[in-house]
């Protein structure tokens, strides 16, 4: 039987991190949140080999410390974690950086879901497209 | 050159646009959903009056940038979902922004600016309205219907087609023909 789709979900916005995870149980309950407050809580998490790793990453962009960016370089990079799609949402103003990360290995890219609705089409969408 | 047309869904849409610029007397090249190739530019006289012939049957004729995009971008979306035979293999993104030949997130991110809905929104939205006609049908089963639609298993299908229409599908296919939408008004 196919295991469990684990997602992580790394941003520094509790509220936000919270409606992922809601969100995510409504699209198919079984599926398994994991959370981090900021790109390097994200590194840790999924470098710890006592942890299975997550299925898709969502990953916001602007963070304080530890930016989406440079979490992106850091999972690319490591070849035990390249192969994990991320998705990368973010507000709209940063969105000509686009490019930029689709270069770096982001699978998706989509301006900051603005509200629960959003993200539960955004999640069904990634996991039933398969955006990898 | 080029005109953009609101709201054109069906091949039923296009057999109305072609009758009225033959009524026109304007000629095309090409005839797609939301847009069509005319041969020449027409007078401003003749825009006028297609303009006005569109109208009565509630299409629109485009001008804003944006604006057409976001319809040339629901136009492939619909094609994609209704009229034609299968799902593409290619996740949805690539085969969106190689019909229209920009990135997707440029697509997406004008998509969400004039709709205030995703792109994805839109696309579960559709897939929905197609399982509907699709149980309404009664030739295949929600089985079937989950595999046709590219959904990995009946639970996904079964939970989104609650969230979309409240219900579950098979309560659905009971209730039987009531809540067909027309897919102008999706």
């Amino acid at each position: 039987m196919k295991e469990n789709i684990k997602l992580l979900i790394v941003d520094d916005d509790e509220d936000d991190r919270q409606l992922f995870i809601e969100s995510a149980k409504e699209v198919d309950e079984t599926i398994i949140c994991v959370t981090a407050n900021d790109g390097q809580e994200a590194l840790e998490l999924l470098k710890n080999k006592k942890n299975t790793l997550p299925d898709y990453i969502f990953l916001d962009l602007r963070m304080p410390r530890f930016s989406g960016r440079k979490t992106i370089e850091e999972i690319k990079r490591d070849a035990d974690l390249q192969h994990i799609p991320v998705i990368i949402y973010t507000t709209s103003r940063e969105m000509e950086d686009s490019d930029d990360l689709k270069k770096m290995g982001a699978a998706h890219f989509v301006s900051k879901p603005v509200n629960p609705d959003e993200i539960y089409y955004l999640i069904s969408a990634v996991i039933e497209e398969k955006w990898n | 050159m080029k005109i953009f047309i609101k709201n054109m869904v069906s091949n039923r849409c296009k057999l109305i646009v072609k009758s009225e610029l033959d009524k026109l007397g304007i000629e095309y090249n090409m005839l797609a959903l939301g847009e069509v190739d005319l041969v020449e530019k027409p007078s401003a006289i003749k825009h006028e009056e297609l303009k006005m012939a569109l109208q009565k049957w509630d299409f629109e004729l485009m001008d804003d940038r944006k604006t057409i995009l976001t319809e040339r971008i629901k136009s492939v979306i619909i094609e994609m979902i209704h009229l034609s035979n299968e799902l593409p293999k290619t996740n949805y993104s690539d085969y969106i922004s190689k019909k229209l030949l920009h990135d997707y997130t440029y697509l997406s991110n004008i998509f969400s600016e004039v709709e205030s809905i995703t792109i994805e929104h839109f696309i579960i939205a559709h897939k929905i309205e197609k399982a509907k006609e699709l149980l309404l049908y009664d030739e295949y089963n929600i089985t079937e219907i989950a595999d046709m639609l590219n959904y990995s298993n009946v639970a996904h299908l079964s939970n989104q087609f609650k969230k979309v229409t409240g219900f579950a599908p098979t309560f659905f296919k009971a209730m039987k023909n009531k809540n067909r939408t027309s897919l102008e008004d999706i």
